[in-house]
């Protein structure tokens, strides 16, 4: 915990990308410690989607650099802010898709698709097309895809941003239980003050375009949350991330 | 089958073709101004002999063309998709192709070409661009997140065509396959009517401007009957097609929401 320098899972060096519109980031420094749970916060189009983007490999940084224990990225998962189905697959050709694609062998996919997919308890929905599926079951599969690689980092884009309350934070909560039964890294984004104090070990917020980090918010949860939401130490990480992103967007408006 | 969604389209014709056959008889309209449909009916038994070869000529040219434009069609969308350069470089030909009128194209055609190629390269040429078109628009629509997804994956070049792109595309793809079976029927027999060959190899086409030459009215009736049901079923089986492979996931295939 902390800042993670002890051993980080992966660390960012003053890491910039620019865009022929204008910079999205600039001197990002950031590091994750292995079995950490870190969410980026900060005002829209600040690069957060971008940081996730350059941490998975799918982007490259302009400026600065990204380095990782092993020398190379461990196994990811991604789960988008849209659940990116495949809307001619079923539930079980969904999850099943990235061990196909690097081909693993069809007795083992099998096995591991009907632990992710009971992971996320959707065993009834196995054969279901997308379309059939509501918003939060979509969203499972897309979480269960991401977890059937056995991945060590999984970097969420605003996953529950489209669901409603209710649903989100029964999501919140399923999320932490994945977390603690695969000891999973995870790097989360979100615009949510709230979700971001309730999943977070460790919040981190970016100032206006072109982020970078302005506050590190350690925000020690305990392993238990029942009732964690209306707590007083719960509040005060909330006002404590609130106050830097007033400062953020003080600091864009000079 | 659901009886109140085919009822009133079979009554509608039923009370046409009755309608049409009692003016005839009333008004005694001779047959080679307007034959009754059931004149129509007794050619089209009567000359099978001719009809139903010719049939098969324009059928065989139109499902050839067919084949071959969408090979062509989807096998040149997924060339662009790999190479811009080459859209940019092939697409204004292409769209000159298309916009030129068949029956203009066709007289030329044919100072080139034997006429059974001919027929067939008019055929092809309309039914190509339609197809081609909503194959690349398609194949360039896949959702940006499932291409990021691939890529995570590692996904070669090629799974990523045969597990994405073209599963994504299937909907564009079949559209484009339902107006280019149309379209390469009337290239066909616009084609013929421009060739104008009679004897073995002669087309439904040639056979309405031989009938119309000789005032053989009732057999240009019969002939053009056989033309639109091969219309007809070309579109059908498209269709059928279309629906069985987009049945359980595209919205356009959900039973019920057919209109």
């Amino acid at each position: 915990m902390g800042d993670g320098a002890a051993s980080p899972l992966v660390a960012l060096h003053g890491v910039g990308r620019a865009f022929p519109s204008g910079p999205a980031l600039e001197g990002l420094s950031l590091s994750v410690a292995a079995g950490e749970f870190v969410t980026l916060v900060g005002p829209s189009g600040c690069g957060k989607s971008t940081t996730l983007r350059l941490v998975a490999g799918l982007d490259m940084p302009t400026s600065g650099t990204i380095t990782w224990a092993d020398g190379a990225p461990p196994a990811l998962g991604f789960v988008f802010q849209d659940p990116t189905l495949m809307p001619w697959a079923t539930l079980v050709r969904n999850v099943a898709l990235p061990l196909e694609l690097q081909g693993v062998p069809a007795g083992e996919t099998r096995a591991r698709v009907d632990a992710a997919i009971a992971a996320v308890g959707l065993e009834d929905a196995r054969g279901l097309y997308p379309r059939e599926m509501s918003g939060g079951m979509r969203m499972r599969a897309s979480i269960a895809r991401a977890l059937v690689g056995r991945p060590r980092l999984v970097l969420m884009d605003e996953p529950f941003a489209a669901l409603d309350e209710m649903t989100r934070f029964r999501l919140n909560d399923d999320l932490l239980r994945l977390r603690r039964e695969t000891g999973a890294t995870v790097l989360f984004v979100t615009h949510s003050i709230y979700e971001a104090a309730y999943l977070s070990d460790r919040i981190v917020v970016l100032s206006a375009r072109p982020g970078r980090a302005i506050a590190d918010i350690a925000a020690g949860p305990p392993t238990d949350r029942a009732g964690y939401r209306h707590s007083a130490p719960f509040m005060a990480v909330c006002q404590e991330v609130a106050a830097a992103l007033r400062r953020a967007d003080a600091a864009e408006a000079a | 089958m659901d009886l109140s969604r085919i009822l009133p389209p079979a009554l509608a014709l039923a009370l046409a073709l009755g309608a049409w056959e009692a003016g005839v008889r009333i008004a005694g309209v001779p047959a080679y101004i307007l034959p009754a449909p059931s004149l129509v009916l007794m050619t089209l038994w009567q000359d099978r002999a001719v009809l139903l070869p010719s049939l098969l000529v324009t059928l065989r040219t139109t499902l050839v063309a067919l084949a071959l434009a969408a090979a062509g069609g989807i096998g040149l969308a997924i060339l662009f998709t790999h190479a811009r350069w080459l859209e940019r470089a092939l697409y204004p030909f292409a769209v000159v192709m298309q916009v030129t009128p068949i029956v203009a194209i066709a007289p030329l055609l044919l100072i080139y070409a034997e006429q059974p190629a001919a027929v067939l390269a008019c055929a092809f040429l309309v039914a190509f661009f339609p197809i081609l078109a909503n194959a690349s628009l398609g194949l360039a629509s896949t959702d940006r997140g499932l291409v990021d997804l691939f890529r995570l994956s590692r996904a070669s070049r090629m799974q990523e065509l045969w597990r994405l792109r073209l599963p994504s595309a299937l909907p564009q793809i079949l559209a484009g396959l339902r107006i280019g079976g149309g379209l390469s029927l009337v290239g066909a027999v616009v084609a013929e009517i421009a060739a104008g060959t009679a004897g073995a190899g002669a087309g439904l086409a040639f056979r309405i401007v031989e009938a119309g030459y000789r005032l053989n009215i009732p057999r240009m009736f019969a002939a053009l009957v056989l033309i639109a049901l091969a219309g007809l079923a070309i579109f059908a089986l498209l269709a059928w097609l279309s629906r069985r492979l987009l049945a359980p996931w595209h919205e356009s295939a959900v039973p019920g929401r057919q209109g």
